[in-house]
């Protein structure tokens, strides 16, 4: 039976960019998927999620809308809508993300080709304040396992730290447990992490993603919070020796943590 | 509260589960569900056989299930979580047992505090050759609002219990995230710390949960652990930390630091003890 996917769109107080991100779901090759928009008790945009919706649904897509029963912060949401969903696979798209045609069609190929993947990440194009830029792995092969993970993380951060540009199955996420609210710069990091240090990652080596986040730091809330980029690298860090020292997964990292933190990290 | 399921993950489970089943059989209040989830067990299966009949036999709705492949421990803990039913959850590992008035005593002070979202327990810890050991915790007898444990979990840190003694909402666990499976010694520390600070939490004075170190189980090794435990107490206290300053929560940072040196000073006793 071919794997189901489901792609989740959390949203708050949406503006024009959902539209635009529920366009280019409307134009994949490959529509056999289905959309999950979660709003998080929005005081705004409610004609922005009404309009994503219907340019969806005449796209043939189906379409989950579900409301949460209060405003939840934004990684508890994020949490919530992966809770709520059915599908074999899982996508988590923001509003502002941008995912090119062939996607849906490039993914559901790797999905088939490799049945026991867990995690599988494209390139991203990343709009940043300096202009286009390209998040690529710093890896040729179309795999790696999870024990040479350690061998591309920390040097290399921004391939793995995005949720634009990665998919995994849902038995994975809800073995993850979730997105980390301790962490609310690199949550994605560090879910990303998680699941590769568990399965190893799958790499289609194309940008088939465009991120717009150069305006906006990911937080956890809407205004007033703060992050520390380095500590929740060093505690990412801490992490994920710990889980590999006690899963035996070979963990040889010796880059310090403050010499990765001057690595790249996208559009921060 | 609204409905209630118990969850009971198994692997290979020994003798130890008949207390465990008979004390869920056992209850006062029996409106509750339960879900055995078995982590692909390659011995044990008569044990799960029998406390699912005794189940049955008490008028429990009971289901069996079973993750696609086999998972690790902490991973099979929040799979199982994912397939519930009930409104509330509440874990319980094979060799803890229950009080027989737990679930009335739980449903009581679920109905006093609608606003409380997480319920402990004190509890009765059980060691091998030793004499049980009543342990019980500051935060019992009245709801303790989020604003209030933040400080008091940034100053004292985990004081809740195991979670054979927890019992929460099932939304609420799965927006924290679960058990975090970076950290297999001290996820649930983590996990209920972050729910006591962030939904606020209820404490049941009596001791109404049994937490068995037996032979079979992954405590019992904890004591040659003394270093990964150190290290991942160490790391959730500063992830605690470090969201109560993200979120701009006040709280002392000069208790919070007095906190970890007393972490650190706890370690380096156990090492020379040792």
């Amino acid at each position: 039976m071919t794997p189901t996917l489901e792609i989740l769109i959390p949203v708050k107080n949406p503006d024009e960019r959902l539209v635009q991100t529920a366009a280019s779901l409307a134009a994949q090759s490959d529509r056999s998927f289905a959309v999950r928009l979660s709003d998080n008790c929005s005081q705004t945009g409610a004609e922005h999620i009404e309009n994503a919706a219907r340019q969806l649904t005449a796209a043939g897509i189906t379409v989950h809308l579900t409301k949460t029963s209060r405003e939840i912060k934004r990684l508890e949401h994020r949490n919530l809508i992966h809770s709520e969903a059915q599908a074999d696979w899982l996508k988590l798209v923001h509003a502002g993300d941008i995912l090119q045609t062939s996607y849906v069609e490039q993914l559901r190929r790797r999905i088939v080709e490799q049945p026991q993947a867990a995690l599988i990440r494209c390139d991203a194009e990343l709009q940043t304040e300096w202009g286009s830029d390209t998040a690529r792995a710093p890896f040729k092969e179309p795999r790696i396992t999870a024990a040479r993970v350690a061998d591309y993380f920390p040097a290399s951060v921004v391939w793995l730290s995005h949720a634009a540009n990665i998919a995994y199955s849902r038995l994975a996420w809800l073995e993850a447990g979730g997105y980390s609210n301790h962490l609310p710069g690199f949550a994605s990091l560090n879910l990303n992490l998680t699941l590769a240090l568990h399965h190893g990652v799958e790499n289609i080596a194309a940008p088939l993603v465009r991120v717009e986040s150069a305006d906006r730091l990911p937080l956890n809330e809407s205004a007033g919070e703060r992050v520390n980029l380095p500590l929740e690298l060093w505690l990412i860090l801490r992490q994920a020796r710990n889980y590999c020292l006690a899963a035996k997964v070979h963990w040889h990292c010796r880059w310090p943590w403050w010499r990765a933190t001057t690595a790249r990290m996208g559009s921060w | 509260m609204k409905t209630l399921e118990i969850i009971l993950p198994v692997r290979n489970p020994t003798e130890v589960l008949a207390q465990t089943a008979g004390s869920i059989a056992g209850q006062t209040d029996r409106g509750f569900s339960v879900l055995i989830s078995d982590n692909h067990s390659t011995k044990g299966g008569e044990w799960i056989d029998s406390a699912t009949n005794e189940f049955q036999k008490a008028g429990i709705s009971v289901r069996r299930i079973k993750p696609p492949a086999e998972l690790g421990r902490v991973e099979h803990w929040n799979w199982v979580h994912h397939q519930t039913q009930g409104e509330w959850l509440k874990p319980i590992f094979a060799g803890d047992w229950l009080e027989l008035n737990y679930v009335s005593r739980l449903r009581a002070a679920s109905a006093a505090n609608p606003a409380c979202r997480y319920i402990f327990a004190c509890y009765t810890l059980h060691r091998l050759n030793e004499a049980p050991e009543l342990v019980s915790s500051p935060w019992v007898g009245r709801f303790y609002p989020p604003a209030e444990m933040t400080t008091k979990v940034l100053r004292y840190g985990m004081q809740f219990g195991p979670p054979s003694a927890a019992a929460y909402e099932r939304t609420a666990f799965f927006e924290a995230g679960g058990y975090p499976t970076p950290l297999p010694i001290c996820s649930d520390s983590l996990l209920f710390c972050s729910m006591a600070s962030r939904y606020g939490v209820f404490g049941l004075a009596d001791p109404l949960c049994n937490f068995n170190i037996h032979g079979a189980r992954f405590s019992t090794g904890l004591g040659e652990k003394k270093k990964f435990t150190f290290q991942e107490t160490i790391t959730y206290l500063w992830l605690l930390g470090y969201q109560a300053w993200s979120e701009r929560t006040p709280f002392s940072k000069g208790m919070f630091l007095k906190m970890l040196l007393r972490e650190v000073r706890n370690y380096r006793r156990a090492i020379k003890a040792k």
